[in-house]
């Protein structure tokens, strides 16, 4: 039997096909979704670097702004929001971080930072 | 961690795992659409979590646990919010709540095996069929390796029992 006569280098290369439930179909799936992801953390780190040193606040940044006032007058009352933010800056989500995670923990705040973030 | 380096550590652990997470995902859910929200949700709170400075041990797992809870979350979210009271239900939709449901609705299944296994038992049944060691799992739940064994062990032992159950005639 001649096995080497049925050998041939186009059926020896061939990969086969992406099957949906395989590895390679997930792996194309994910590689699809990245962009997306990129697009969002580019905005997202904006927001968390740029919000209280920026002069020119957009939209998002106030809205950002706004929902974190809300957060800290529900947590922490009235009067903490006002000593706080007369130091001078806004609140930003690199500034109150520190402070929502000394009394809420870390896995809160990250709760509260999605909520906050939440459609933008 | 400041802002961009969290950005380019989640663009770096989305290339290393996303490929596996999303299929795991998938197999919750049964559903291209859930399991991609899954997978994105699931990348933006690592990037929450590194950017406020938290310690990540093992991305793998913290990457899996955090999927994983989410898709619970949203399932048991789900069936909530398609329950109906106890009294409105008819005989037929007790019936069928009893028996064992389809494979195909990740719903039921989860809630099925949640039945006769101990939360912890099947956070560790998970993670093995996963493909993560005794040292991983443990590091993931908390817990001492070898009480991954014991957990594993109780809940093979339980599958086992019910597998004999379900083999023997009525």
């Amino acid at each position: 039997m001649k096995l080497l006569g049925r050998w041939h280098p186009r059926s020896w290369r061939r990969k086969p096909a992406a099957a949906p439930g395989s590895d390679v179909y997930f792996e194309a799936a994910a590689s699809s979704g990245l962009d997306d992801l990129q697009a969002r953390l580019n905005h997202w780190s904006d927001l968390w670097t740029k919000g209280s040193d920026s002069a020119m606040r957009s939209e998002a940044q106030r809205l950002v702004a706004e929902r974190l006032a809300n957060w800290m007058e529900r947590c922490f009352g009235q009067h903490a929001l006002s000593s706080l933010r007369g130091k001078g800056s806004p609140i930003s989500l690199a500034s109150s971080t520190p402070i929502f995670t000394a009394f809420l923990g870390r896995r809160a705040t990250r709760e509260l930072s999605r909520r906050v973030l939440q459609d933008l | 961690m400041d802002a961009q380096s969290a950005r380019e550590e989640t663009i770096r652990a989305y290339q290393l795992h996303a490929g596996v997470l999303l299929a795991y995902a998938h197999r919750l859910t049964r559903d291209d659409a859930l399991a991609q929200d899954a997978l994105q949700e699931t990348y933006l709170r690592f990037f929450l979590a590194l950017v406020q400075g938290e310690h990540i041990e093992s991305a793998r797992a913290w990457l899996h646990r955090v999927a994983h809870n989410y898709v619970c979350d949203f399932l048991k979210t789900a069936a909530m919010r398609t329950a109906v009271p106890l009294e409105d239900a008819g005989e037929d939709r007790l019936r069928d709540e009893r028996g064992m449901p389809g494979a195909d609705r990740a719903a039921d299944w989860i809630e099925a095996a949640q039945r006769f296994l101990a939360p912890r038992e099947w956070q560790c049944v998970q993670l093995r069929a996963e493909g993560f060691d005794y040292t991983e799992i443990a590091t993931e739940l908390a817990i001492r390796p070898g009480t991954v064994g014991s957990l594993l062990h109780r809940a093979a032992k339980k599958l086992r029992i019910r597998m004999r159950k379900k083999e023997r005639p009525a």
